[in-house]
Order: structure tokens, then C-alpha cells, then sequence
């Protein structure tokens, strides 16, 4: 008894050793620091000697001059391939590792401060301070929400407001024949000067229109020229999309002409005049002088946009629109102070933070800095007056300051209600259909887009629509719920007959047999218990609700399933997720087999076979996939493309091409995997006595009658077992779509793990994800149940036999 | 041979069966070993040759191959410069794979490289570039040195970095400065870094340094303008058949292309090879008073820190005859501007210009006096020491000559290194895998069996209920749970923990049903007999049980440490801390800027545990494998 005891206690020191241990190595990390830390976004690099970074780092070292008691952090986070920063923001947030104070941008400000992710700063900027601000971020920043739906202040406006306007280069100009002095002034010059700069046979473009979600972006411009705006506020005082706008048709009919009008030049026929790609290839495109206008920020301090080459390029105004007007969107960085602060010493250094950044020391020393650097010239007149370079006034170019005034008098915030972020998805879908279809009816395109902004995105719905749609509701969750208990009453009569107790006398267990099988199997029934049932309660809570990771969440009833099953990009991934699970397991699922029934069938060198076709799984997980991303280089210098070239055939685009993508997913799966999955079925193979084969061969059965008389039946089990196991996978596969692709190209990969996946940990609607997730999951009961009803019925066994 | 018949075996029927399995083995088999034996040949590539997709590298055996790595290595800055080398390769290549070696028999090469030792140590330092620095994402060979000199000096990265104002986490982050001698604007910074990187320079061998070649930039800027030799020929009346025979004389009286020459020298020459005299003073000053105007705006710029104890009048400025060591860096920019500049019309007399050419032609003049002497050594046909070629492409081939197998050695562990200092720069990836792979695995052997092992040997009338229990959460498919459990993790603040990696993935429903069966179907005497023999049930459990149940365990173990060490996206999310990445999730960020070879080297290096335990668990695999049997 006494040695038992050693032993329970032996078992239990080591088991609180090895929990304990990650946290003893963790607290290494937190040395005592009688400073106190705050997390900031990023702290500018001393050894990096640009003038912008040397300004930054400048104000940086000022503050921590100012303020001896404080210690400033670089937060630090994951960086996701093809996600652009306000959603990196959004993971970093999730997984904890958001800093302090954070950076925001407008389009996610009211999303951001209605999740409750900004503590209220009232009280702590005076009405002088605040009288500093720009008028037009005011409304963004000043808003009503948590922890009491008052109106406080959330956000503080730092550095100069950034405004949108037209750089474009003179040298390409000039080789089209056109003053450089003279940038297109409306619309119709604009397409006119774009048709003299096309030169599509030398790549040369005068104009460039991103693709994707970055097409939405670009695009509010000219909604803006034309006189219209996007989001509104209605009189209840919420935000609502009003871009269903003759003005918008209007832009959209000039949009379209960019893509589609057809004109000649040279005698040529020429259709469009756009170069489309992402804003990356646009840039680049831009510096190698292919590309003669396109929008990009300036701000109210550098009047030029930084590093460029004044002998190249020029500034202007973006063209205005028919009704004369002009526009151009309107943003600026803004900090908040994230509601996980708790300690008020923290808090107390993120105000002083604030106040510091929003005052007007930064602006004075990077002002200095950047004259100090020769770059006086480019700075706007009015910054370089109050800091004291009025010597240096008469170098001001006054094109630049003028565009920069005009600019601003027209300027439009970029829109900043609840999920506004989601308008750019929205806009883009008829954008993408513009651009690939000169014939689109561009009314009904646009009516649908605002209707789904306005139901799915902002939460506006017509009440008929809504009745309607809840009964929709009720009929499909009244259904899963049949489903769900079906299949529960189906696994409860299979636990029922596994749950028959055994033909053993329980008179005999003692108190003592009891106490150590409970000391036994606590952690396991702890674990389960707390990581699976309970999630699987709070899950079925969340689904019904509009989930927020700080402060309370609040009961939206089926607001999320009346959401979901409206919307279009939920029905692709499920069509996506089924062209998944089938092509995985047609290409996946016989492999293996057919290879262990040829392992099993050779005479010699199945063992060297068996070790070459397992080489591939010791390159697992992640690396497999991003090996054969390499390969899928979609270059002319890729390793396919010079394999397909090797005979003749053209070169493909591979991961990038939305009929192949999905394909080139699951093959490397493939690869990696059919080795280690043919070792099971060998086992079971080889544990068919050969002398079943011996009889029916002497009955006068062939190759095929043995397979299925003999072979099947022996793996039968197995097979079933792994089918659904391999069913249920794929259904679930979202990691390895997630690295190779993200979803893309053109949502052609986007299955409902990914959905789940953008939802929740980027977009922060972890209800709605929640919901997706339950209806993920009534696809597949009716599986995990034949799994629990198959396990039922089988005993594991090793194989020693191989 | 269960499906063929062992009857008719030397029938042709059943010959053919075989061969068309053979044959599917074989092609399946290149088509597993392919990519993999790609995977390993690609990680010793570099830019020049990572896109041929040799499974052996052409440069392992090839020195004319190893050739074109050691110039594309050699003639980089931040990027393989192929235009740097052009300047001085006999022919004009569009590509590094298309360099040859130089012709060289008959050549006198102890003479020859005598001399270029002799010529490079008496070229001045600013006429000396050092090559093999960065390439794309692996650190060069003199880089390499540069910073092993500088640890040597320091020993401590913390000093070096408050001596020269940098944030280096550690050595293997520490960059040589900024170096462009052919750049116009350029100038050395002044500062201890610029300072001890120049002694570091002086005595590096002359095989790791370059002359710069002015006369090669004014080449290639007459090709860029003029295109065609011939139209460069009608413009001077002149018979040159390459550009490459177009040379820059140091004055404009030495030169027939005037043109071109005033235009070059004026806005394209470094300004640290000009000589200036005082005749330029004059013009010196009414630029700058005409750029200023006042004297007060001049010393804003000049002396930002400090305006008022600048110049007092134009009339204290004056040219200086040459600015190698000029400290100001605002005064560097208005001389370039004002020899630019149209309206100030600097007179092209005015200018003395001093390259590595002349120098060597100056060189070379003064050791054989004689062009024939030579043109016998160096196997050339020179009328005049003024044609003289500088001989770089030759000495670059002797170089690597020299010694070839260090070079291709380098090459093949480069890329290794680069990520063996990465891993070991973010050493927390390794240790973070460690001690996840290492909890898992110990969970896995004891939750697990434990709970298995209470459920079959107590008998306890709601065993089977528990098991149901833990089985019944299969129904629900994983995507329920993970969202909430993932919001669990955050409120109990365990995101960004070991717990986070662990506490989830604790027990497994699944394992304890087979672990279950497999004690069910042990016989119940041995644990009788240990009951007689007063044996507890902890030693029962640890003595006779898990020692029975070793292959499976062993299985169950080796599947624990696979799926530990390969888990991506639930360790991306949980753990999104730096300091918390696992392996995999360090190689996905790494994918996103590393260049291909270079990743491949960190697949290679990832997969070394996997391959290790793979390699060495074969027997447990074979004996542990578990197939379902009905009952």
C-alpha cells in the first residue's frame, strides 16, 4: 500500500513538473521591470537611415526622453500570406498579441469600437486637444458605443490626414505625345489621355485599375466624383449603404468604358484601355514607367508622395466627374488604447502615449528632420511656417500646394460604420463582373450588392424579407435539429448495446478499486469533459448570438442563419467543400489501396519499394505543401511548366488558375500520404491466410472473383473505417488550403473550413462562425454516427505478420 | 502472390502482369524520390541556378558552371550585378548562366597574377569595391568575414551595437554599410561603423576585393544611348566594332567624344574621383549664392544643429581638392548639382579625372615599358598601354582556380548556414516544438492509458458508460468545438502558453476505446498472479500492462510527436506570439520572404526529426500498425 502510494505521488510530481515547466521557462521571459511597459505597434529601427524612418525614430526617442518612467514594446504578431495589415490587426487582436495602443484604420473603427475593443478616452483630452483634430475624422472617432451605448471619444487622430490624388509620369506622357503640364482634368480627358498612352504590344498603360477586393477600394473615387457616396447615416442614426445612386451607375458606366470601349489607334482595333493587377504589380509596373497615371495617398504635410522622383513624376488632382465635382477618399491613422488593458498604470502610459502622438511635437520633429534632410521643398508650406523654416517658404512648388488644397476641399472619409470593411467585398463582386463582361446589366448588379450590404453587412433587412426569411429558418434548423437527434437516438441505441455491462460480479469492487480507477481516469474525463462538451454547449449558445470578445454579447436570435443562408460566398464554399471532399477521395482514397495490393502481390523488392513510396512522408505537414508550392511556380521557369514545355505543351498557371488550384491542393496531399496509408492496408493483407486464396484458386476463381471473395471481405472494416474517416477529413480540410492558397484565386478554393476560418479569427464574428460551423456539422452527423456505429462492431488488433 | 496464381507463373499472361506492375512501381517510384531528391539539390542552389532543376547541381562537377556562381557571388551588392561583371568580361552576357571562362592558354599566369596582386594593393582603397556580400537572402563570404572580424573585435553584440547606434539581435544580423563607389552621390558616412568596416577592408585578400570601373559605366551608358555601335560610329566618324573599345581618358583634352564624355563626367562620375583645383572656387560661390541667396538659408542646411556657427559670408567656401574624407554630407550634394547644372556651364577643362583603369594602364606602363613584353605575357595584341583592358575576368577565373572545392563547398552549405543561424537567432521555435512534441508524447502514454487501463481492469459496473462518454464527443464534429475552444483559451489568458498547444488535445476519446480493447484481450492472470505477489496497482499498471501493450503505445507515441510536430493552424492561432512558434509555423512565415533556395534548405533542415524517427521506428511502425477486426 505504502509503495502505491510512492508510486501515485511519483506520477503525479512529474506530471506537475512537465505542466509547470513551460510556465517556469515563460516567466524567465517577464524579468521584474520597475518600468512600466507599453505595447506599441512598432518602434521605427535605429540603423535604418531614411528620412521618414529617421523622423519616426526621432518622435519615438522624444516621448521616451519625456517620459524616463515609461518602457515602450514593439508588439509583435503573425503576418498571414495575402491578408493586408487591418486584418492582421483583427488575428493579432484574437490571439492576444494585439499591443496596448492600436493602430486603426477607418474602415474598421465602428466595427472595432462596437466589438468593444477600445476603452473610452473622455475625460482625458481637453476641448482644446480635441479642437485640433480634422473635422471630418471627428465623426469616426467620436461615436456611440460600449460599455454604455453614450457617445465617447474612442480614437485619436495621429500624423498628417492622407488624401487620395492622381501621380502620374511625365516621360510617359511626353512618348504619348502629351503635356506633361497637363494632367486630365475630368473623366472624358482622362479616358482620352489613357487611349494615347495604350500601348498594350510594349506594355505600356495610362492607366491601371487594381483586381479583387483592392478594385473596391479604388473604385469609391470615382463614386465620389460622380457625386455620390456610399454609406449614409438613416435617421434611427445607423449607418446604411446608399451607393445604389444614379452617381454610381454613372461611375460604373465610366468604369466600364474603361475596361470595354472599343476604339481605334493606328489602324488597330483596341478594346479597354486598363492594366489590371493587384496594387503590388501596379507599383512596380509604375516604376519600370509602364504605367501613366494612378491614384495614390499624399498627405497634408508632404505634399509629394515620398521617395518618388520629381523628374519623373507629377501630382494632380483626380479628375472630376460630369457634374463638375471632385473627390477623393479621406483617411488618417488613428490610435486607441485596447480594452485588455486592465492595469491603470498602463493605462495612464497609453494616454500620455496619446497625448504625445497627437500633439504637435511629432509633426515639429519630423518636420525638422525631413528639412534637415534636403526634403524641405516637399513639405507643405503651412507646417514648415509654424516650426520655424520660413526661410525655406520660397521653394515651395505651388502645383503641389495647390493640389493638395483642392485635394482636401473634396475630400470623402473613407465609409467607417459597423462592418463597412465588407462594402469593398460587396463592391467588388460587381466590379468583377464588369470587368469580365462588357454586357452586364450594371442596375440589377448594383441593386443586389446594396441590398446584401445593407441586410447581410450593416444588419438591415425589409421587414416582409425578414419574416419570410426566419420561417426559411425555422423549417432548415428544424430540420438539422431532426437530423441531429436522429442520429443522437441512432448513437444512443449503439451505446445502449456497447454499454451492456460485461458477465463480471461487481459485488466484488471495492471502495479502493473505485477510488483508483476515478484517480486514474480523472484528467482524461476532466479533459473531455471541459475541452468537448463544454464547447460544444457554448458553441450551440453562440450560434445565436452576435459574439463579442469583449464585454457582453448580445442575442440576435437567427440573425446569423438568416445571414448565412443568404449569402453567396457561404453556398460557393459548400459547392467548393464538395468538389474538395469528392476529388480528395477519388484521387486520394485508392491509392494506397491499389499500392498495398501491389506490394502484397510482387515477388520480390517489396520491402524497396515500400521504403521509396514512404520517403515522401517524412517531409510532413506544412512542408510538403510548401515544397510543391515551389514547383507550382507559375513562371515559365517553374518546375512544371518546364516539365509540360520539356513535350510541348503549354505552360499553366497552377495554383493561380481557379479550374486547377483545387487540384494542385489535394496532389501533394496525395504524395505525402500514399506510402504511410498503403502500410495499413498491408497489414491487413498479410493477415489473410494465404490458404483462402489456395482454395479459391483451386475453385477456379480469377484475379477479379479472389479480390472480391477474398481480399474485400478481409478489408472491408478498414476500408469503411478509413472512407469515413477520410470523408470526414476532407470535409474539415481548411490547413492546407489555407498555405497553399488562402481561398483564392477568385474564391475558387474558398471551402467552409476557410469560411469558419476568415469569420471568426479575421473578421472577428465568431457567432456567425459558430453558426457556419453547425451547419458544417449537420452535413456531417449522419458520418461521425456510421463512426461510432462501425467502431461498435471492431476489435484493434497489431499485426506482427508485415 | 495471393491474386496472380503461383501455378502458371512462366506463363506470358501472367510475365506481362508483373512487368506492368514493375513498371507502375518504377514511375511511381521516381515520382515519390523526384521531388524529394529536388528538394535536397535545391537547397545548395542560389539564384544563378535554382530554377534549372538539376537533381545533381551542374556546378558539383562543372567549373565552368561554378564559374558563373562565383561572378553571380562576387558581383553583388544586395543582388547579383551582372552588369558590374560585363565591365569586365570579354563578352557581353544577358545572363549569369551564360558566363564562360575566359580564354587563357599561353598566358603567363604566375606573371600575370603576380601583377594583380601587386596592381590591387597599390590601388587605393576608394577605387576598391568588396564583393560577395548579400545574395538575394544568404550572406556572402566577405560578408561572412566582415562579421566574424567585427565579433573577433566586440565579442559582444550588445557593445557593438551601442558603438555603432544599431539594434542587432545578434552577430548573424550585423550587415556591412552601404557601399556604392560607382554611385555619383556616394559617400561614405562618418561614423565608427564606416571607420572599422575600412579597416576590415584594407586587409581582406585581394580576391574577395574589385577595382570599380568607371570606364565600364561610361560604356555601358553609350550602349543604353546609342544601342547600335554603328550609329555611335556615324555620330564621332569613328570605326569602333564594340563598345567595349570605347575608352574613358581622365581630361576631356585626352578624348575625341567630347560629347559624351562632358556629359558623363559631369552627371555620372563619382565625385570621389574627381580632382578639383582652385580655378572652380569662383564658380563655387556664385552657385551657392545664387541657390541661397542668403547666407542664414545655407546654414540651415548645411548646419542644421547649429546654424549660427556656420559660414559667416559666400566668401569663406572654397572647393577642396578632392572629397574623399569630406564630413558634411549636405555639402556633397550642391557641388554635384553645381557641375550638373546647365545654367552654372562648369567648364569641362576644369575637370581631372582619375579611374582604376588608368591607374592599371599607368601600372602596367611603368613595370614593362614596352607594350610587346606585355602582350607576351598576357597573350594580347595592344598597340598602346592606353588600350590596355583591365585583366579583372582573368584574375576572377584564377581565383576560383585557386582553390575551387572551398568555393563549390561553400556554396553547397551556404544556405544551410543561413538557416542554422536563423533557427538558432530564433532558437524558442526549436525549443517551443521540444517541449510540445515532449508533453504530448508523455500525455499520450499516460492519460490516455491510464484511463484505459481503469476502464478495463476495475471492474466497474458504468465502465462502459464512461467509455461512451468519452467516445459520444466523436459525433460532434471537431469545427463545433473549436471556435468556442478557442474563446476558452482566451478568457482563461492561456493563449500564447503551452496550455494552449497541450490542454485541448489532453485525452482522446478514441485512444483510450482502442487502448481499451487491446487490455481487454489481455489474459486476466497475470494480473491475479501480480495481485498474489502484493503488487499495487500503480506497478501493476507500470510493470506488466504498458510493458504488453509497448508496440501499440510505441505507435501511438510516434503518431503523438508526428501530429505535435506538424500541427499548423491550431498552433498559428493559439500561439500567435513570435516567441511562441512552433517549427511549422516559423517555416510558413519564413516561405513568405525567404528565396526558394534557401527555403528549401528549411525544409531539408525541418525535416531531419521526422526522417530521424521515421528512420529509426520503422520496426515500431511495422509492429504497432492497428487494423480494425470485426468482432
Amino acid at each position: 500500500m505504502k509503495k502505491q502510494v510512492i508510486y501515485v505521488k511519483f506520477f503525479i510530481y512529474i506530471l506537475a513538473a512537465i505542466i509547470t515547466l513551460p510556465g517556469i521557462i515563460l516567466a524567465e521571459n517577464n524579468k521584474s521591470n520597475d518600468k512600466v511597459v507599453l505595447k506599441i505597434w512598432r518602434i521605427p529601427r535605429k540603423d535604418v537611415r531614411s528620412a521618414y524612418m529617421r523622423a519616426e525614430r526621432q518622435v519615438y526617442e522624444r516621448f521616451l526622453e519625456l517620459n524616463p518612467d515609461l518602457e515602450l514594446k514593439a508588439a509583435a504578431g503573425i503576418a498571414m500570406a495575402g491578408m493586408d495589415s487591418a486584418d492582421s490587426v483583427s488575428m493579432a487582436l484574437a490571439g492576444g498579441t494585439a499591443p496596448d495602443v492600436m493602430l486603426s484604420y477607418l474602415r474598421k473603427s465602428t466595427t472595432y469600437i462596437d466589438q468593444g475593443l477600445y476603452l473610452p478616452l473622455d475625460g482625458y483630452f481637453s476641448n482644446e486637444e480635441i479642437s485640433k483634430f480634422h473635422p471630418k475624422i471627428m465623426p469616426a472617432i467620436m461615436q456611440k458605443g460600449p460599455p454604455d451605448g453614450k457617445e465617447h471619444l474612442y480614437l485619436i487622430p495621429i500624423g498628417a490626414p492622407l488624401i487620395m490624388a492622381m501621380q502620374y509620369r511625365k516621360d510617359v506622357f511626353a512618348k504619348a505625345g502629351l503635356d506633361p503640364k497637363k494632367p486630365p482634368k475630368n473623366w472624358e480627358e482622362f479616358i482620352e489621355y489613357s487611349k494615347k498612352m495604350y500601348d498594350p504590344d510594349k506594355g505600356i498603360y495610362g492607366y491601371a485599375g487594381p483586381t479583387g477586393v483592392e478594385a473596391g477600394w479604388h473604385f469609391f473615387n470615382f463614386i465620389y466624383q460622380a457625386g455620390g457616396d456610399i454609406v449614409a447615416k438613416n435617421e434611427k442614426g445607423e449607418w446604411q449603404a446608399v451607393y445604389n445612386s444614379k452617381e454610381t451607375i454613372m461611375a460604373l458606366k465610366f468604369y466600364q468604358r474603361l475596361f470595354h470601349e472599343e476604339f481605334i489607334k493606328n489602324g488597330k482595333k483596341y478594346k479597354g484601355v486598363v492594366f489590371r493587377g493587384s496594387s503590388t504589380e501596379i507599383t512596380r509596373a509604375m516604376s519600370e514607367g509602364r504605367i501613366g497615371m494612378s491614384f495614390n495617398y499624399i498627405d497634408e504635410q508632404k505634399l509629394f508622395p515620398p521617395g518618388a522622383n520629381t523628374e519623373l513624376y507629377e501630382i494632380a488632382p483626380l479628375p472630376v466627374g460630369p457634374t463638375g465635382k471632385g473627390g477623393g477618399e479621406f483617411n488618417q491613422d488613428m490610435l486607441g488604447v485596447n480594452s485588455q488593458v486592465k492595469d491603470p498604470r498602463v493605462f495612464d502610459a497609453a494616454v500620455r502615449y496619446l497625448k504625445y502622438m497627437s500633439s504637435e511635437e511629432p509633426k515639429r520633429i519630423s518636420t525638422g528632420i525631413l528639412v534637415e534632410e534636403g526634403l524641405g521643398r516637399f513639405l507643405n508650406p503651412k507646417y514648415l511656417k509654424s516650426f520655424g523654416y520660413s526661410d525655406l517658404l520660397e521653394d515651395a512648388n505651388p502645383q503641389w500646394i495647390k493640389v493638395n488644397e483642392e485635394a482636401f476641399k473634396y475630400a470623402h472619409p473613407e465609409p467607417y460604420g459597423k462592418n463597412c470593411d465588407m462594402i469593398y467585398s460587396e463592391l467588388s463582386v460587381v466590379l468583377d463582373k464588369i470587368q469580365s463582361n462588357p454586357n452586364v446589366d450594371i442596375a440589377a448588379e448594383l441593386a443586389i450588392a446594396e441590398k446584401h450590404t445593407n441586410e447581410q453587412l450593416l444588419g438591415k433587412l425589409e421587414e416582409k424579407e425578414r419574416k419570410n426569411r426566419t420561417a426559411k429558418v425555422w423549417i432548415v434548423l428544424f430540420v438539422i435539429a431532426v437530423v441531429f437527434s436522429y442520429f443522437g437516438i441512432r448513437a444512443f441505441r449503439i451505446f445502449k448495446e456497447m454499454s451492456k455491462p460485461n458477465a463480471v460480479n461487481y459485488q466484488k469492487t471495492s471502495f479502493r478499486n473505485h477510488m483508483f480507477a476515478w484517480l486514474f481516469m480523472g484528467i482524461a474525463v476532466i479533459t473531455v469533459l471541459m475541452w468537448s462538451y463544454f464547447p460544444v454547449g457554448s458553441g450551440l449558445l453562440m450560434a445565436f448570438q452576435n459574439y463579442k470578445i469583449v464585454g457582453n454579447s448580445e442575442w440576435i436570435g437567427l440573425g446569423n442563419f438568416i445571414q448565412l443562408f443568404w449569402q453567396p460566398i457561404f453556398w460557393q464554399s459548400v459547392v467548393n467543400t464538395v468538389f474538395y471532399v469528392v476529388l480528395t477521395l477519388a484521387l486520394g482514397f485508392f491509392a494506397p489501396i491499389i499500392l498495398a495490393l501491389i506490394f502484397n502481390e510482387i515477388p520480390r523488392g517489396s520491402l524497396f519499394f515500400r521504403m521509396i513510396f514512404y520517403l515522401p512522408t517524412v517531409t510532413s505537414g506544412i512542408i510538403v505543401l510548401l515544397l510543391w508550392k515551389q514547383f507550382y511556380e507559375p513562371s515559365q521557369a517553374g518546375l512544371f511548366n518546364k516539365l509540360l514545355a520539356a513535350v510541348n505543351l503549354p505552360g499553366q498557371m497552377w495554383l493561380f488558375d481557379s479550374k486547377l488550384a483545387m487540384l494542385c491542393i489535394i496532389i501533394p496531399g496525395i504524395w505525402g500520404g500514399v506510402g504511410a496509408g498503403s502500410v495499413f492496408y498491408l497489414a491487413a493483407l498479410k493477415n489473410v491466410p494465404e490458404e483462402l486464396y489456395e482454395s479459391s484458386s483451386i475453385d477456379g476463381a480469377g484475379i477479379w472473383g479472389k479480390l472480391r471473395h477474398v481480399t474485400y471481405p478481409t478489408l472491408s472494416m478498414l476500408l469503411i473505417i478509413n472512407f469515413v474517416g477520410a470523408f470526414i477529413g476532407a470535409f474539415n480540410a481548411t490547413s492546407n488550403i489555407l498555405v497553399m492558397t488562402g481561398g483564392g484565386p477568385a474564391n475558387a478554393t474558398h471551402v467552409i473550413g476557410l469560411e469558419i476560418f476568415y469569420n471568426a479569427y479575421v473578421y472577428l464574428r465568431f457567432g456567425y462562425a459558430t453558426a457556419i460551423a453547425w451547419v458544417l456539422g449537420s452535413f456531417l452527423v449522419g458520418f461521425t454516427v456510421l463512426q461510432l456505429r462501425i467502431l461498435r462492431d471492431v476489435r484493434f488488433t497489431t499485426v506482427n505478420k508485415l | 502472390m495471393p491474386l496472380i496464381d503461383s501455378v502458371g507463373r512462366k506463363s506470358p499472361k501472367t510475365i506481362f502482369i508483373f512487368a506492368l506492375l514493375y513498371l507502375f512501381l518504377i514511375l511511381g517510384g521516381i515520382t515519390m524520390v523526384y521531388p524529394f531528391l529536388l528538394m535536397l539539390a535545391g537547397s545548395t542552389t542560389n539564384e544563378v541556378d535554382y530554377m534549372e532543376y538539376r537533381v545533381i547541381p551542374k556546378y558539383f562537377y562543372n567549373e565552368e558552371y561554378l564559374f558563373k556562381k562565383y561572378v553571380s557571388d562576387k558581383y553583388t551588392a544586395t543582388n547579383p550585378s551582372l552588369d558590374l561583371f560585363n565591365h569586365r568580361a570579354s563578352e557581353y552576357y544577358l545572363r549569369f548562366q551564360d558566363v564562360k571562362i575566359p580564354k587563357y592558354s599561353g598566358i603567363d599566369v604566375r606573371k600575370v597574377r603576380s601583377d594583380w596582386e601587386e596592381y590591387m594593393t597599390e590601388l587605393p582603397a576608394q577605387y576598391k569595391a568588396m564583393g560577395f556580400r548579400v545574395v538575394g537572402s544568404a550572406t556572402g563570404r566577405a560578408e561572412r568575414l566582415y562579421r566574424e572580424y567585427i565579433e573577433n573585435k566586440y565579442k559582444d553584440i550588445k557593445i557593438v551595437n551601442k558603438k555603432y547606434a544599431m539594434e542587432n539581435e545578434d552577430f548573424t544580423r550585423l550587415r556591412s554599410p552601404f557601399e556604392r563607389l560607382d554611385d555619383r552621390g556616394f559617400k561614405y558616412e562618418d561614423s565608427l561603423l564606416v571607420k572599422e568596416y575600412l579597416e576590415f577592408k584594407s586587409q581582406l585578400p585581394n580576391n574577395y576585393l574589385y577595382p570599380v570601373l568607371i570606364e565600364g559605366n561610361f560604356q555601358l551608358y553609350l550602349i543604353r544611348k546609342y544601342n547600335n555601335i554603328s550609329f555611335f560610329n556615324e555620330k564621332y566618324k569613328s570605326n569602333y566594332k564594340k563598345f567595349s573599345e570605347i575608352l574613358f581618358s581622365g581630361t576631356i583634352a585626352g578624348t575625341k567624344i567630347k560629347e559624351d564624355w562632358e556629359y558623363f563626367a559631369k552627371s555620372r562620375v563619382p565625385l570621389i574621383y574627381f580632382k578639383l583645383d582652385e580655378r572652380t572656387d569662383s564658380i563655387y560661390r556664385r552657385y551657392l549664392e545664387k541657390k541661397y541667396k542668403k547666407i542664414e538659408k545655407l546654414n540651415i542646411i548645411y548646419f542644421p544643429s547649429n546654424p549660427k556657427g556656420g559660414y559667416k559670408s559666400f566668401k569663406e567656401l572654397r572647393i577642396k581638392d578632392n572629397y574623399e574624407n569630406e564630413v558634411n554630407n549636405k555639402i556633397f550634394p550642391d557641388i554635384l548639382e553645381m557641375i550638373k547644372d546647365k545654367e552654372t556651364a562648369f567648364p569641362a577643362s576644369y575637370i581631372k579625372i582619375q579611374t582604376s583603369e588608368l591607374k592599371f594602364r599607368e601600372f602596367a606602363e611603368k613595370k614593362y615599358k614596352n607594350i610587346s613584353d606585355y602582350n607576351k605575357v598576357y597573350t594580347s595584341s595592344y598597340k598602346t598601354f592606353e588600350e590596355i583592358r583591365i585583366p579583372c575576368e582573368l584574375n576572377d577565373w584564377f581565383d576560383l582556380k585557386e582553390n575551387p572545392g572551398k568555393i563549390r563547398m561553400n556554396f553547397i552549405t551556404r544556405n544551410y548556414k543561413e538557416v542554422s543561424e536563423y533557427i538558432l537567432l530564433h532558437g524558442r521555435a526549436v525549443i517551443n516544438t521540444a517541449i510540445f512534441c515532449f508533453i504530448i508524447i508523455f500525455t499520450t502514454l499516460t492519460v490516455n492509458p491510464m484511463c484505459a487501463y481503469a476502464l478495463s481492469r476495475f471492474s466497474l459496473s458504468y465502465s462502459n458508460k464512461v467509455l461512451i462518454f468519452l467516445l459520444a464527443t466523436m459525433a460532434f464534429p471537431a469545427e463545433v468545438a473549436m471556435i468556442p475552444n478557442f474563446l476558452m483559451l482566451k478568457k482563461l489568458h492561456m493563449l500564447n502558453t503551452y496550455w494552449a498547444l497541450v490542454l485541448p488535445g489532453l485525452a482522446s476519446g478514441y485512444s483510450i476505446f482502442i487502448l481499451k480493447g487491446f487490455f481487454d484481450s489481455l489474459p486476466k492472470e497475470f494480473y491475479e498472479a501480480a495481485q498474489m505477489d502484493g503488487a499495487g496497482e500503480m506497478k501493476i499498471f507500470w510493470d506488466i500492462t504498458l510493458p504488453l501493450a509497448k508496440p501499440i503505445l510505441a505507435y501511438l507515441a510516434l503518431g503523438a510527436f508526428v501530429g505535435a510536430y506538424t500541427a499548423f493552424m491550431f498552433a498559428l492561432l493559439v500561439c500567435q506570439d513570435p516567441s511562441m512558434w512552433t517549427i511549422m509555423v516559423w517555416l510558413y512565415e519564413m516561405q513568405i520572404w525567404a528565396s526558394p533556395s534557401l527555403l528549401m534548405a528549411a525544409l531539408v533542415v525541418s525535416a531531419i526529426p521526422t526522417l530521424f524517427i521515421f528512420g529509426f521506428a520503422q520496426r515500431v511502425i511495422m509492429r504497432g500498425v492497428i487494423i480494425p477486426v470485426q468482432h
